[in-house]
């Protein structure tokens, strides 16, 4: 009789180390783990253009990469969106703290000027 | 709005008064520019940042990771991290009394690197108050970034 106490006490000792062994376990997980990424922050949804770059293409180099121009589009008082083929000079820098920086300079045309100044668009 | 707060990594200077850093900011009205981090990993930090100074305005998307000493003590978005050619992606508009006057498509890294700045010359949208929008994306296993108004300007004043 006095055995099985004492039995019985030993079973409920090792259940209550391991249940205590296990809260530690979980907690010390939750308050250690992987910092949460930061939300992008909160803009007004005035969704007039994509809000993030369009897929990659078959070959996982996204739509558009690695071109000489791109288009800028001037909106016209009525809503209008006339596209402009703007020329891009690309040339890499490096930055005081040794980064590597990709200086993509857009340059604008003429047509491009007259239409974004309010003028007639060609 | 957010303002300039970079970490001292982020602290770059391109010797170029396009560069959108501490100290080039200094040089300029505060409202003249916008930026901030869009995301903040051990793995992956995005910085965007906006800059207009009248006929220039510029897009800055930055790639960072966590720095570690000796394996262990991490220093969060201190290190530039290199992503390969068409990983930065940027693309501005622009808004004057509100409605949108003029965007730009997006433009991606053509080569390998861990920032991208993309200037656009002249003015947009004529004379008066206009405001730029800036998106700032990185590409790692899918696009994390985000977009930040401002600033505003206005360009009948010299």
């Amino acid at each position: 009789m006095m055995m099985n106490k004492v039995r019985a006490g030993l079973i409920l000792s090792t259940v209550a180390v391991c249940a205590a062994f296990a809260t530690a376990t979980v907690a010390s997980a939750a308050l250690g783990g992987t910092p949460e990424p930061l939300l992008p922050p909160a803009l007004p949804d005035d969704g007039t253009t994509e809000d993030s770059p369009p897929a990659l293409g078959p070959d996982g180099t996204p739509i558009g990469a690695d071109v000489d121009e791109i288009t800028v589009y001037i909106v016209t008082p009525d809503g209008e969106s006339i596209p402009f083929q703007a020329p891009v000079d690309r040339s890499i820098v490096s930055t005081a703290d040794g980064r590597q920086i990709e200086l993509v300079e857009v340059t604008s045309t003429p047509e491009m000027n007259e239409a974004s100044a309010g003028e007639d668009a060609p | 709005m957010i303002k300039i707060t970079k970490p001292v990594a982020a602290g770059l200077v391109l010797g170029s008064a396009l560069a959108i850093s501490p100290s080039a900011a200094d040089a300029h009205n505060s409202n003249d520019t916008e930026g901030g981090w869009h995301y903040r990993t051990d793995d992956l930090c995005v910085y965007g940042g906006n800059q207009f100074n009248h006929d220039v305005q510029t897009v800055e998307v930055g790639s960072y990771k966590a720095y570690s000493y000796f394996g262990a003590y991490k220093a969060s978005c201190q290190s530039g991290y290199t992503r390969p050619a068409g990983s930065l992606a940027a693309k501005a508009e622009w808004r004057k009394s509100g409605s949108l006057c003029a965007y730009s498509d997006w433009v991606y890294s053509s080569s390998s690197g861990q920032g991208m700045q993309v200037v656009f010359r002249n003015q947009k949208c004529g004379e008066g108050v206009v405001a730029m929008k800036g998106f700032h994306y990185v590409n790692h296993s899918g696009w994390y970034g985000g977009a930040i108004n401002g600033p505003s300007h206005d360009n009948s004043q010299k």
